[in-house]
């Protein structure tokens, strides 16, 4: 890694850290929900700082490349994110088709009320 | 005893006039309520002018959940029968005392059925579909009858009637987007008793199939095949 792409890279995952904590401060995120990211921005940051821990976690895990290591990760880690939104996608769906089905319930109560009086 | 007729309603404005006066001529025992299902036409306006009792979805729901509203609607209001029919004219307000005629009816004949199906294609009478969709239909048929070991000649009908048994399993569970052969599937699974009576259907008067294209079609087999197994997985005999 020259030095130039690791301090890019230090960069980036700082930005990243210091942008999380202000969007939960901003209660545009929460610390729960961002949590994975908030450990793979740290990680980021401990390979860029220290690109030997990259080696060694490479060769722990049987895969000759860092590089690849990374990609394989990334992908994992992404494949997680995207299944889990799916999820809470289809959760979200099925209370909103709730919510209209009662609501549309309620006007029309409303509305027989009013015509009532 | 009360009585209701859902119906679904998706830009519908040009036959949901006369599908409403087909119910209050042909079968006035009956109360009905219109669900309109985020309609982009004027089918809001001409229910609102007409006096015609409806639901007004806030945002398109499709077919599932506009129907489902209706039966949600018929369980909160304690309606003792539910019956659905299409908003397009296809379906005949006559026919709803054949179909209640086969209907247990607050556990009052249980030799009969909870949910009986309007079925085109027993006595061969009216509209009969066209060539393709029929196609579709005996293999629903099949792969109803593999997956459940009963009969459904007409398992893709919009027009059901249900008792409070039914009212209330749909209230809590309805499938998306092909519904009625889904939840057919659904309710034979679960062990609840169906039954077929022959209706004679029309064309459909109005509007325009949303099964038009032929890769469309191909489409909703596959899917199709994936959501009538779905429902009959974890079903459980009462």
């Amino acid at each position: 890694m020259t030095l130039k792409i690791q301090i890019v890279i230090i960069a980036i995952a700082l930005l990243a850290i210091v942008m999380t904590f202000v969007f939960i401060k901003k209660g545009k995120l929460g610390l729960k929900i961002v949590m994975p990211w908030l450990i793979v921005f740290l990680l980021v940051l401990i390979f860029a700082l220290v690109p030997k821990f990259m080696n060694w976690a490479a060769s722990a895990i049987g895969i000759y490349d860092p590089v690849n290591m990374v990609f394989f990760l990334a992908i994992i880690f992404l494949s997680f994110v995207i299944y889990g939104l799916t999820m809470s996608l289809y959760e979200t769906k099925k209370q909103t088709r709730d919510i209209i089905q009662k609501v549309a319930y309620l006007e029309e109560k409303i509305k027989q009320k009013s015509d009532v009086e | 005893m009360k009585k209701l007729v859902i119906i679904p309603a998706y830009n519908e404005e040009k036959t949901i006039l006369n599908v409403v006066k087909d119910i209050t001529d042909n079968a006035p025992d009956y109360d009905y309520v219109v669900i309109n299902d985020g309609s982009r036409d004027g089918t809001k306006k001409v229910c609102e002018e007409n006096g015609i009792h409806f639901l007004d979805l806030a945002s398109n729901l499709g077919i599932g959940g506009a129907v489902q509203t209706g039966y949600k609607y018929a369980w909160l209001e304690g309606y003792d029968i539910a019956v659905q029919i299409d908003a397009d004219g296809q379906h005949k307000a006559e026919h709803l005392k054949d179909l209640e005629q086969a209907l247990n009816i607050n556990d009052e004949n249980p030799e009969k059925a909870d949910m009986v199906i309007g079925s085109r294609f027993i006595d061969k009478k009216g509209f009969q579909s066209t060539g393709l969709r029929r196609f579709g239909i005996r293999y629903m048929t099949w792969l109803i009858r593999l997956l459940t070991k009963q009969t459904i000649t007409d398992p893709s009908s919009g027009m059901r009637m249900g008792n409070r048994k039914i009212i209330k399993t749909f209230a809590e569970h309805y499938s998306w987007e092909f519904p009625e052969p889904e939840t057919n599937a659904y309710v034979l699974k679960r062990g609840i008793k169906v039954t077929e009576v022959p209706v004679e259907m029309r064309e459909r008067q109005g509007g325009t199939s949303s099964l038009a294209h032929p890769l469309k079609a191909l489409f909703y087999m596959i899917k199709i095949t994936e959501g009538i197994i779905m429902e009959t997985l974890g079903g459980r005999k009462e």
